[in-house]
């Protein structure tokens, strides 16, 4: 451990000045008075020698010192030594694919776990640092409770965990030392081992053990409602399961209205499947696959009018806050609305706010719906994260599988919009409890929805698509004529666009833009910086802070955990400036001589 | 302390008498009449002639008129010892414009003036830290200033110790005549036992009770406060507020009305004052109470 200002620690000078206050006051005023009388009745007697008052004064003492040291402490400002750092690191993918079961009844989890504990038991659980690879990297360090404790208490409840994340902070942490070895515990069904070997930048040395069976397995990939062809087209991804047959159904709430037989040829098969009885208005379409074998993940797929699966959609009306998110997708397609279901197999689909309803959101803000929390907004702290894009892989599965027991995805739940314009909250009709919830955070300038699926089971059932949807109704003002999302099986007729965008690079390079789906699909988005898109009569200019693919050479330069971040609270409050510190030392006394005081009362 | 009485505090006191009907408890002659024959001029009774009276007490006329010998009785007027007890403890200091003790040696120097002008004996005690043996006895209006002179060396300190002082009273036979007991009686321990003493043997009890508004609960700021004890150094913790102030005043009313109901049972006076009240006013109040009763 070593210190950033060592200096600091003068301050500990004050320690007996502090004592002396403390023993020197007086708490309350001492009156004297000609007889008690009545008062030794009414009031408490004091006695100034009991051991009770003396060791509550003793223990208030402490208290102050232990706030003032610690204070003192925060502002030597602590540094973790090279030599503290651990000579093992393992990172524990949380992902939810973790929950995959093996074919000895456990889960991938399990597997993973029980290899870890082994490691531990080998190496010593001083000499390990666990980091959890969940949607935020948390390192676990030894002398907290225990790397064993640690796994114990982990959960592979994870969407969006990403592994590269998580290797970024162990790169940090190994630094430039060559003994220590970063073992990481995944399935990598989110990302590929290849790359992260390739992406590991470090001296450390980094090892991948894959937990689990590379077991067959189908899932629809993406599909889209074509309410005029009375079919659902789409694609099944398959694994190891080629030249089987299945059975691909879709239901609604009530009835099952297709179904159609699909032979698996390659690891994306097309199919279509014949519609023949019109769903209700609005309904939710489930696919079922029926196999020959029980495939315990994506075998279902929900889509509502038409919509791939998956596809996070971004309603902006300044380009400029979704760029990130947008620069880290690798398909990219920026439509109008009513077109969503023209966007094709896109990753991304960004929606000009301005063709939705002007002047109904504030300038730079946007609304992000389709997916839980994936950027982790709702437990940021501070300002919104734009930096931390993460995409679904195919591989995740859905909520409804990793708690079959509690959704019921056949249930939809219709979601009606308040009449006042200064509603900001999304009233749910029918009997069905609140669980979504639209609200502004203050200097972020964003609208989201809350929607979590682990403490609400009604919000879990809404699928992605009837979030979309539903936002979208909700920005449109009530009096708004054009809402042909809203009408089920009917394609929206927008204009075309004339003419292809042009888009300018940062240093004046055209970039390939072409219309796609009644959008624009640009791509080559390589160099962060300054994109200039003029698109008919409109120009605007589409800030790229960086740009990575799944293929790139290194991992995005996101900002993420460092050493010092990690150590504890006191570095952030090491960075306080003296005065604030002060304060905060007077207010901390203060608070406790107002408790004391409070107790006084209390007894009196 | 001025205890020069002004001509017009003299011609108040000159009208004041003690007016009680208790024993006398000297043998020296006084003013106070007494149902007992002896050497005096007023008339009291005749009673029949029996072997051995002055013959000179012989009234010839009666003898005459009916044929049988009678004397006259005459009124024999004792001097009654009247016992000042004077609290001097640490509460005694306390009071606006005028401490408690000012005030009750104010009082004391204007009924030990009224009682040696009334022929009686005036013996004084003070008790507290320093206390005073008992001095006296002061007879004679002349003698007013030396317990002038003692008033004024009374100190106040330490804790009231009436029974110990009413004790030493008992010892010296003095507290068969009229004891008036001039305190506070805040802390000053068994008043009852003090009016067992005192009553027990025929004595007299005038009790003289000087408060200050700080006794009430007076100039005492809301908050929570610690309250010590001036004469026992004892603390409680209190938080003042209107709900304190009312309990407080409520038990001091409780109290003040069983120590009046004490006195009363007992066939005693207790006269309470506020120091703030002019002491000749109080001597005046004092005198035309209960003492008279007897």
């Amino acid at each position: 451990m070593t210190w950033q200002t060592p200096a600091a620690f003068w301050l500990l000078l004050a320690i007996p000045l502090l004592v002396a206050i403390f023993l020197y006051r007086r708490k309350f005023p001492v009156v004297v008075v000609p007889s008690l009388g009545p008062w030794s009745v009414i009031g408490t007697p004091i006695r100034s020698t009991s051991w009770r008052n003396l060791l509550r004064r003793i223990m208030v003492l402490l208290l102050e010192l232990a706030i003032v040291g610690a204070l003192i402490l925060a502002a030597a400002g602590p540094r973790r030594a090279a030599g503290d750092v651990a000579s093992t690191i393992v990172v524990l993918d949380l992902s939810a694919t973790m929950l995959t079961r093996t074919s000895d009844g456990g889960t991938r989890f399990d597997l993973a776990r029980q290899l870890v504990r082994e490691r531990i038991s080998s190496v010593g659980e001083s000499s390990v640092s666990m980091i959890f690879a969940g949607d935020v990297p948390r390192l676990q360090q030894a002398t907290q409770t225990g790397p064993l404790a640690a796994i114990d208490a982990a959960r592979p409840l994870h969407l969006d965990s990403d592994l590269g994340e998580s290797l970024k902070l162990a790169s940090t942490i190994a630094g430039d030392r060559e003994d220590v070895v970063v073992e990481v515990y995944s399935d990598f069904a989110g990302q590929r081992p290849d790359i992260l070997l390739r992406t590991w930048n470090s001296k450390a040395k980094l090892s991948l053990r894959q937990v689990g069976e590379d077991a067959a397995d189908v899932g629809v990939l993406h599909a889209s409602y074509d309410p005029n062809g009375k079919s659902i087209r789409g694609t099944l991804a398959q694994h190891g399961m080629t030249g089987q047959s299945i059975s691909l159904t879709a239901h609604t709430k009530t009835t099952q209205i297709g179904g159609t037989s699909v032979s698996l040829d390659d690891s994306s098969t097309e199919f279509a499947l014949p519609v023949v009885a019109q769903p209700e208005e609005n309904s939710v379409i489930e696919l079922r696959i029926e196999g020959e074998d029980a495939l315990p993940l994506n075998n279902r797929f929900l889509l509502r009018s038409a919509a791939p699966q998956r596809t996070v959609a971004l309603i902006s009306r300044s380009p400029a806050g979704l760029a990130p998110i947008i620069s880290s997708a690798e398909n990219v397609t920026l439509v109008e609305v009513g077109t969503i279901s023209e966007a094709g197999d896109a990753d991304l689909i960004v929606v000009d706010r301005r063709d939705i309803a002007a002047g109904a959101m504030p300038d730079r803000s946007f609304l992000f719906v389709g997916c839980v929390d994936p950027f982790g907004w709702l437990s940021s702290k501070g300002r919104i994260p734009c930096s931390a894009p993460t995409s679904w892989a195919p591989e995740h599965p859905l909520l409804k599988d990793i708690f079959p027991d509690v959704l019921q995805t056949s249930s939809a739940i219709e979601v009606s919009v308040g009449e006042s314009a200064e509603a900001w909250s999304i009233v749910e009709s029918g009997s069905v409890p609140l669980m979504m919830e639209a609200r502004s955070r203050e200097g972020n300038t964003a609208v989201y929805l809350l929607f979590d699926p682990f403490s609400s089971s009604a919000g879990s059932s809404l699928a992605p698509m009837l979030l979309i949807l539903n936002a979208i109704d909700y920005l449109a003002p009530s009096g708004t004529s054009d809402r042909p999302y809203l009408v089920t099986g009917e394609s929206a007729q927008l204009p075309p666009m004339e003419t292809s965008p042009i888009v300018m690079s940062p240093e004046g390079d055209p970039v390939s833009a072409t219309i796609s789906g009644g959008g624009w699909r640009i791509s080559q988005l390589a160099i962060a910086g300054e994109y200039a898109v003029q698109a008919g009569d409109r120009a605007f200019s589409l800030p790229v802070n960086y740009c990575s693919t799944r293929s790139a050479s290194a991992l995005p330069e996101v900002p993420r955990p460092t050493e010092d971040d990690r150590i504890d609270y006191l570095a952030w409050i090491g960075s306080l400036p003296p005065a604030a510190l002060i304060a905060a030392a007077a207010l901390a006394l203060l608070l406790t001589e107002t408790t004391l005081a409070s107790i006084g009362r209390l007894r009196v | 302390m001025p205890f020069v009485f002004s001509p017009n505090e003299l011609h108040r006191l000159n009208r004041l008498a003690f007016r009680m009907r208790c024993n006398p408890t000297e043998s020296s002659s006084g003013e106070r009449r007494i149902r007992r024959s002896g050497d005096g001029f007023d008339f009291l009774d005749y009673r029949a002639y029996s072997r051995g009276d002055d013959i000179r007490k012989i009234d010839w006329n009666l003898y005459g008129r009916f044929r049988q010998l009678f004397v006259r009785i005459h009124e024999a007027p004792r001097q009654t010892s009247i016992s000042f007890v004077i609290d001097a403890s640490r509460s005694m200091m306390f009071g606006e414009p005028r401490d408690k003790i000012t005030q009750a040696q104010l009082i004391s120097a204007g009924l030990t003036f009224v009682a040696l002008r009334g022929g009686d004996r005036v013996y004084l005690t003070t008790f507290g830290e320093s206390s005073l043996p008992i001095r006296g006895p002061f007879s004679g209006i002349c003698r007013h200033s030396l317990i002038i002179d003692e008033l004024q060396q009374i100190t106040c300190g330490g804790q009231s110790l009436m029974l110990q002082a009413v004790r030493q009273l008992a010892s010296r036979r003095l507290h068969r005549g009229l004891v008036v007991l001039i305190s506070d009686f805040l802390g000053t321990g068994d008043i009852e036992a003090v009016l067992r003493i005192i009553c027990g043997s025929g004595g007299r009890a005038l009790a003289i009770q000087l408060l200050a508004p700080e006794d009430r609960g007076a100039n005492l700021k809301p908050g929570v406060v610690r309250l010590q004890d001036s004469e026992t150094g004892e603390m409680v913790q209190v938080l003042i507020d209107e709900s304190s102030i009312a309990a407080f005043q409520e038990q001091f009313r409780t109290r003040q009305e069983a120590m009046k109901r004490l006195f009363s049972q007992r066939g005693q006076t207790l006269v309470e004052t506020m120091v703030h009240e002019d002491y000749l006013s109080v001597i005046s109040r004092v005198l035309s109470t209960g003492v008279i009763r007897s």
